[in-house]
This record gives C-alpha cells, sequence and structure tokens, in this order.
C-alpha cells in the first residue's frame, strides 16, 4: 500500500466486486466486504468451536478466551438488562463476536474492514432498533408507548416533548451506527495517512530520510491506539444494544 | 458446621432454604448496581456529544422532509422538525452527561415522583 506515496488514504475502503451476482434487478455481487463478512463469521465460530471443542476443567489459553468473552458478554447482558435478557444473550453474544472479529480482521494488512461502511453498520443497527421496539411492543402491547410521553411535564408542552422523543428514539440507530463507523473510518484513514506521509519523506533520499522516523513511530502507536478502539467499539456497540433492550423490555 | 447443629429436623431445612433464599437475593441485589457503563474518556465524550447532536438535527429534518412529501407541506415539517430535532439532540447530550443513560422518556426524579403517586397501581 502506499508504495509510491501516490495512494490515496481512502482507497483501502473501495468496495471491489469478487464476482458479478444480480438477482431481481439488484446487484448483489459477492465483494470484498462480503468476503470479510463472512470471514469474521468464519473465523469467530472456529474460534469459539476449536477453543471449547475440549471443554477442559482447567482451561487452556484458547479456551480461556473463549471463556473471558462468553462471560464478559454474559455479565454485560445480565447488569444491562437483568435476568429476562437472557432470553436475548444468543443475539447479543452473536453480534459482539461479529462485531469484535470483523474490527480485528480488518487490522491485518490488505484486508478489509467492513464496519467501515455505513450501510454495514447501519443494517445492523437498523436491525437491532426494529428488534428492540418489537420486543417492546409484543411484551407491553400499546402500553409501549408511553415510553414517549414524559411524566411530571406541564401539559401544553406534553406534544412537543412526544414529538422530541420520538425523535430521540429515531436518532439511536443512527447515532449506534455513526459511532462505530466513524471510529473505524476515522482510524483506518489516520494509518494510511500516515503511512503515506513516511513513504513519501524517506523517497526525499539522503539525511531527509530520518525524518520518516516520526510519522513511522505515529503509525506503530496509532495500531495499538486501532486495536483498542477495535475492541472497545465493538464493545459499545454491544452495550447499547444492552441499553435500548432494557428500555424496551422494563419501560422505567 | 458445629455439633450440636447436627440434629435433623425441619426448622434446620428451613433455616437453610431461608440463607439460600437470601444469598440469591443477595447475588441479584449485588448485580443491579455496577451496571457496565461506556468509556468515559475526554474524546469518547467529545465525539459522542458531536454525534448526538448532528444526528439529532438530521433525523429530525429527514423526518420533517418525509412528512412534507407525504402532505405537500414543504417547508412546514422540515423547519419545524429540523429545530426539535436540535432539541431532541440537546436532551440526549443532556441526559448523557447528567449520567442518565440513553433512556428515552421518564426522567428519573419524575419516575420517582410518578410511582410515589400510584404506589399500588404495581407498574
Amino acid at each position: 500500500m502506499a508504495s509510491t506515496g501516490m495512494h490515496s488514504p481512502i482507497e483501502q475502503f473501495k468496495i471491489k466486486e469478487i464476482f458479478e451476482l444480480s438477482a431481481g434487478g439488484y446487484d448483489i455481487s459477492f465483494t470484498n466486504s462480503s468476503l470479510f463478512m463472512l470471514l469474521a463469521m468464519l473465523v469467530g465460530g472456529v474460534f469459539l468451536a476449536s477453543a471449547m471443542s475440549k471443554r477442559e476443567m482447567v482451561p487452556g489459553r484458547l479456551q480461556g478466551a473463549a471463556e473471558m468473552m462468553y462471560e464478559f458478554v454474559a455479565d454485560l447482558v445480565r447488569s444491562n438488562v437483568g435476568s429476562e435478557g437472557r432470553a436475548y444473550f444468543p443475539f447479543i453474544f452473536t453480534l459482539f463476536v461479529f462485531l469484535l472479529f470483523g474490527n480485528l480482521l480488518g487490522m491485518v494488512p490488505y484486508s478489509y474492514t467492513f464496519t467501515s461502511q455505513i450501510i454495514v453498520t447501519f443494517a445492523m443497527a437498523a436491525f437491532v432498533f426494529v428488534g428492540v421496539t418489537i420486543v417492546g411492543l409484543v411484551k407491553h402491547g400499546l402500553h409501549f408507548f408511553t415510553l414517549f410521553v414524559p411524566a411530571g411535564a406541564p401539559k401544553p408542552l406534553i406534544p412537543f416533548l412526544i414529538v422530541i422523543e420520538v425523535i430521540s428514539y429515531f436518532v439511536r440507530p443512527v447515532s449506534l451506527s455513526v459511532r462505530l463507523f466513524a471510529n473505524m473510518l476515522a482510524g483506518h484513514t489516520m494509518l494510511k495517512v500516515f503511512a503515506g506521509l513516511a513513504v513519501m519523506i524517506s523517497g526525499a533520499g539522503g539525511i531527509a530520510m530520518t525524518g520518516s522516523i516520526l510519522p513511522f513511530a505515529a503509525i506503530i502507536g496509532l495500531t495499538g491506539l486501532e486495536f483498542l478502539v477495535a475492541a472497545l467499539q465493538a464493545y459499545v456497540f454491544t452495550i447499547l444494544t444492552c441499553m435500548y433492550l432494557n428500555d424496551a423490555l422494563h419501560l422505567h | 458446621m458445629s455439633d450440636q447443629e447436627r440434629h435433623p429436623g425441619e426448622k434446620r431445612l428451613k433455616d437453610i432454604d431461608r440463607r439460600i433464599a437470601k444469598m440469591q437475593g443477595d447475588r441479584e441485589e449485588a448485580q443491579q448496581p455496577p451496571r457496565a457503563a461506556l468509556p468515559a474518556g475526554m474524546g469518547a465524550i467529545l465525539s459522542r456529544v458531536a454525534t448526538e447532536l448532528v444526528a439529532g438535527v438530521v433525523v429530525g429534518a429527514f423526518i420533517g422532509w418525509v412528512l412534507d412529501r407525504w402532505f405537500g407541506t414543504s417547508p412546514l415539517f422540515l423547519v419545524v422538525m429540523f429545530f426539535l430535532g436540535a432539541s431532541a439532540g440537546m436532551l440526549n447530550v443532556w441526559r448523557m452527561v447528567s449520567g442518565r443513560g440513553m433512556a428515552t422518556g421518564y426522567f428519573d426524579e419524575h419516575r420517582q415522583q410518578a410511582d410515589d403517586k400510584r404506589e399500588t397501581d404495581g407498574d
């Protein structure tokens, strides 16, 4: 990448078709983005399956890692949704594993970070949003809509407050998806910008080449930071899903 | 356990039941308060505030635009919903920084009052 210093730092986000497919007039080609989604699913699945295949009483390193992930998400669900959240644990755990492996696979050189596409994160957030709303409607029926009426508000203000609450409810999938997408996009772009800088400076030759040490050091630091962001954003997405689910289940 | 507790009896069984129930209650209670929180670094909070503000305006304006298209009232709803969206964004930011989580609707203190009022409603 950026071997000539001419590459644009956003070239890494380009969608490339691997083979073409279309159904009913829609382009559903298998792209590099789909490939890495598939990989995230496979790697996550294989990791968990192989880690738990032995089921030792005293877990080894791999099994320990898998159990840590499980317990981490289980604690998250328990503390944010309560015991009623147990039914939704499989979904939330799958979501977390998929996002975590998607983000981490994106850190592999020459790979593709599918979470840096707003449409991917928005589709996931919209699914969570619709699902949570349905859960709330099924559990509480029409009573669910009292969620939008702030208690103790002055009567003349209530119509406005309801509209504001409804908007702030619809903001959820947007802020949920934008947060994940923006973090991944910004981080990966920054990495490529510094990498391009390092290559460009080293291209100057002679004593000026030593100047490329600075951006190179920055890349090392940023790469570490990006691993943190990859895990953190998977966590943030998961915990917000838990909070929304809790709102729908308990209605305050 | 000491020797004097060894004699069998229903009293002891009941005692064990009671203790198990108490411990389970403790466990449930202990698990409630420490809600896992979102990252609270300066950068994390800043980016969330920015996201909430912008998302509020965008979603509000979008809803207004859609309503305008339905009713053919352009640009009435767009303008109104733009400002209501901005207030929704600010409301969300306020909720976030005042530690109310992302809960839509009822604010804690009002919920408290409402609960006090209709104690027997069972909701």
